[in-house]
């Protein structure tokens, strides 16, 4: 049963429908794939991975439904979500040694969740505890579970939370912005890992990050979110050389790359997001869009849905097959 | 005086607890210009600027701030400023930012300094009439850039950037980068940006100082550094760099 993953129609408001914080966001992952999530801060990227996770903070309700694993699951339950949680589906967080209980043992930690959550007994989950860390990159695996969080370097902190977020075999792991304080050749020897070791245990990963570059080259496929929605989605290498949606090319055109030249300023793109709860009428991105009409004020766009790619923009900047 | 360097770091080593951790470590940075140090964690880069923002000593070596060696004293106003990672760390969460910005306007009369917040608000891109307002009521762009007017109101010789736009989206970081590329072309200060984003010092840099271990690797105008370091570690670091770095190829 390895069919995607997939977050269907999530919407996400405060309880009494009093702040809309994510409208109907369609997202799938196939197995083995990485989709990565990009967007600015307070556009709903992590709003949206809570709600699939089952752990929104109080005061917020999800609608819309979880498909994972031949499960459809309504996101408005979220005792079912949380049941799934830590063995069909599991989470890798931002900090990873926030991520980590600084008074137990590396070993200790991953075989913990695993155990209480009925999914592996205690010497199965140190026989997977061990192979996942050779996986990641560890040599003295034995020596490894002995240590405790403090021990660890920035680098070997987040391959440990990755092999603790791999460690149920879920079918669908949500990684939040990852690696972002580890050095260069740090970063990609961790990525490169855990995207071979989700490859090969055929797990969907959604990769939630600001950083379209690391996103542009682990990624199969990406979703652009803003004010609350997806604006544009697709595959990786199409969607960077043919973005459709004018929010797409203006983060693309904002990316400082190491093909920028020497004191040419970057192309920005004007102005701030719109806070929830004060979204335009017509499309979200109008106020900031550079090739913005009537139209677009008016009458919110719908998300094309033609295949692999699609986009939610009255003018897109490419030509619609 | 007037024609010492912005920033001389000469033959400069430091140690902490007896090891080293900066060995040898010589360059001078000319007014208008922009030196990016890049390099891995525990490569020096934070020791080095410590040192230059006169936070300590180093155990040998001098450095000069145009010809004078920098010191930090409570109530003066320092020639080099500070422009750092997390911008709600750096100001003052109960002082207004326009009190905050006019904190290094201490050289002028107080009534003088009303005028000049507004004109330094004005210049990095906030409006005015905020000044009244706490850093908890501004976005991270936003207080980034409070923070860069709070550097300029000192008329800085030298302003220091350590990693100024990591912690910012990416719309917000071209954002910043244009400004620091504005107000250095208006105020003309030396820029000593510490940064381990290489996309952000391509656009920045005149030259690139790359260290490792405590140690300079590489000198080189920046045009040169891009286009090919002329050392192994700086190909290595290049190479791993662009390996997770937005390529276009434009259809």
């Amino acid at each position: 049963m390895n069919g995607p993953c997939e977050g269907r129609d999530v919407t996400v408001g405060t309880v009494g429908g009093g702040v809309q914080l994510v409208e109907g966001v369609d997202l799938a992952v196939e197995a083995g794939a990485m989709l990565g999530i990009v967007g600015e801060t307070g556009a709903g990227k992590t709003v949206t991975m809570r709600a699939l996770l089952g752990l929104l903070p109080p005061g917020v309700r999800a609608h819309g439904e979880l498909r994972v694993n031949g499960d459809v699951v309504s996101l408005a339950r979220v005792g079912e979500l949380r049941r799934l949680l830590g063995s069909e589906t599991s989470v890798v967080l931002q900090n990873p040694v926030g991520m980590l209980d600084p008074m137990v043992r590396v070993g200790d930690q991953l075989v913990e969740g695993v155990v209480r959550k009925g999914v592996l007994r205690p010497a199965d989950a140190r026989a997977r505890a061990v192979s996942l860390l050779g996986q990641m990159g560890f040599r003295a695996v034995e020596h490894v579970l002995t240590l405790y969080p403090f021990q660890l370097s920035g680098g070997m902190a987040q391959r440990v939370t990755i092999a603790m977020g791999m460690m149920p075999g879920p079918r669908l792991l949500v990684v939040d912005e990852p690696t972002s304080a580890l050095d260069a050749n740090v970063r990609l020897e961790v990525l490169r890992l855990f995207k071979r070791l989700a490859q090969e245990e055929g797990t969907a990963v959604i990769l939630v990050s600001h950083d379209l570059g690391l996103v542009s080259h682990f990624c199969d496929t990406i979703a652009v979110m803003y004010a609350g929605r997806v604006v544009e989605h697709g595959p990786t290498r199409e969607l960077v050389a043919r973005p459709a949606h004018p929010y797409t090319v203006a983060l693309l055109d904002a990316s400082a790359t190491l093909t920028a030249r020497r004191r040419v300023p970057l192309r920005v793109l004007p102005g701030a997001p719109p806070r929830p709860g004060h979204w335009p009428a017509g499309c979200v991105f109008a106020p900031r869009c550079p090739h913005a009409q009537e139209r677009c004020v008016a009458e919110r766009p719908l998300p094309t849905a033609d295949g692999s790619r699609g986009w939610a923009c009255h003018f897109p900047r490419i030509e619609q097959a | 005086m007037s024609d010492a360097a912005a920033l001389a770091v000469e033959g400069v080593s430091h140690a902490y607890a007896g090891r080293e951790v900066l060995r040898d470590v010589g360059f001078t940075l000319e007014a208008g210009r922009t030196l990016a140090v890049v390099g891995e964690s525990g490569a020096g880069k934070s020791t080095l600027s410590r040192l230059v923002a006169g936070l300590e000593l180093p155990t040998s070596g001098r450095v000069r701030v145009a010809g004078v060696a920098p010191t930090v004293r409570y109530g003066a106003v320092s020639p080099v400023q500070m422009v750092f990672q997390h911008p709600t760390e750096a100001l003052n969460r109960f002082l207004s930012v326009g009190a905050s910005v006019a904190e290094g306007l201490r050289r002028l009369p107080r009534r003088e300094r009303a005028a000049y917040v507004a004109a330094l608000l004005e210049q990095v891109g906030i409006d005015p009439s905020r000044a009244r307002e706490r850093p908890k009521t501004f976005s991270g762009g936003q207080l980034q850039r409070i923070v860069t007017a709070r550097a300029l109101a000192a008329e800085p010789k030298l302003l220091l950037c350590d990693e100024p736009t990591s912690a910012l989206d990416v719309s917000v970081q071209a954002q910043i980068v244009n400004l620091l590329l504005a107000l250095q072309e208006r105020n003309g200060f030396a820029c000593l940006l510490v940064t381990h984003d290489l996309g952000v010092a391509r656009v920045l840099a005149d030259d690139v100082l790359v260290l490792r271990d405590g140690e300079m690797v590489e000198l080189a105008p920046a045009d040169d550094f891009f286009a090919g370091p002329s050392t192994p570690y700086a190909q290595e670091l290049l190479r791993t760099t662009a390996e997770q770095m937005l390529v276009r190829e434009r259809a």
